[in-house]
């Protein structure tokens, strides 16, 4: 496996790791919420695992894995040929969240720590099913829209509802902060950012 | 987490995003940058555990406020685990999470105690330092 550096960061194989990527992973690393940060990661990459077996499975082939401060990232060197294709691949992440979340809960583990991620799962896959770019229930709604409509009309459709949930979401983070909470704000912010980096 | 791909009738991605990638050197020095900080945290943890706890705790601080995303992750599949609603389940994730601390109550402690609470502490937030008005408002508690 080669390891090289470019403009887009340190990449080994189809694996590129940003600089900021490494930031984010210093300062969670340094502040030491280890458990949350070791079932948030291996719940995120269940989850990439995920879209990438979809796409092979569709015959859609991935060109590299990226992880950024946006989260990770596939790019995808293929075209999607349909609507449903687009959607299937974007709920593949969320549904493997959902059923390794199913299958943490089994009784026969053992151990708190499986609690500890199957909430990570299930809140990760939640999560990723709002209708919010850069987020896969983005993509989701996009597959659907491009089925029913133009693709230049599904993109705008799309983008106006990211952009509205976005807006919504941002007084109430702000009034959260303002009481001594900045979680809200924060993820507001991260998604606005997350669009704006993207460029979709 | 997400996932982007092309779409017909678009340009490659990369295409679009040529312009907004930073120059060589320029992801050269945040990528030093990054190594450095790390090589920094890890030999101040190793070498001055005690110091570095101090920010340490600062920073986590800055970063959670008060939320325990652990306990609030490890309540939430404890919840699903013994068959709660798991509607009900994820709202009181969002709660634990996202809800301002103001508006935490004590649960542990009754009703009236909760109130009693909430007047001495709005009593002490607008103290303007008066003895006389300290004991006219201790008097009826001791009372």
């Amino acid at each position: 496996m080669t390891v090289r550096f470019d403009r887009r960061g340190l990449t080994a194989g189809r694996v590129t790791l940003t600089a900021d990527f490494l930031f984010l992973l210093v300062l969670l690393l340094y502040t030491g919420i280890g458990p949350v940060l070791g079932c948030c990661g291996v719940a995120a990459a269940l989850h990439e695992m995920g879209h990438v077996l979809c796409c092979r499975a569709l015959g859609v082939p991935v060109r590299r894995l990226r992880l950024s401060l946006v989260g990770a990232e596939l790019d995808l060197g293929g075209r999607c040929r349909s609507g449903a294709e687009e959607s299937l691949v974007a709920l593949a992440g969320p549904l493997v969240n959902l059923l390794t979340a199913a299958f943490a809960l089994a009784p026969p583990l053992p151990g708190q720590l499986r609690y500890l991620f199957a909430g990570a799962s299930l809140m990760l896959a939640l999560f990723n099913l709002l209708p919010v770019l850069p987020l896969d229930g983005s993509r989701v709604l996009h597959g659907a829209l491009s089925a029913l409509c133009p693709l230049d009309r599904a993109d705008n459709v799309t983008t106006a509802i990211s952009r509205l949930l976005k807006l919504v979401l941002l007084p109430p983070g702000v009034w959260c902060a303002a009481l001594g909470n900045p979680s809200l704000l924060v993820v507001a912010v991260w998604l606005i950012l997350s669009e704006q980096e993207r460029n979709v | 987490m997400a996932m982007t791909y092309g779409t017909k009738n678009r340009p490659p991605r990369r295409e679009r995003n040529r312009r907004r990638s930073p120059t060589g050197l320029g992801a050269l020095a945040q990528l030093l940058a990054a190594v450095g900080l790390f090589l920094v945290c890890f030999v101040g943890k190793t070498q001055f555990p005690q110091q570095t706890a101090v920010y340490q705790q600062y920073l986590t601080a800055a970063l959670t406020g008060t939320t325990d995303f652990q306990a609030a992750f490890s309540a939430l599949g404890e919840e699903l685990a013994q068959g709660g609603d798991p509607l009900e389940a994820v709202g009181d994730w969002c709660v634990a999470v996202f809800a301002p601390a103001e508006t935490a109550v004590d649960e542990t402690l009754p009703a009236a105690a909760n109130v009693l609470l909430s007047e001495e502490v709005q009593f002490f937030l607008t103290w303007d330092g008066d003895a006389a008005a300290l004991c006219a408002h201790l008097l009826p508690i001791e009372e």
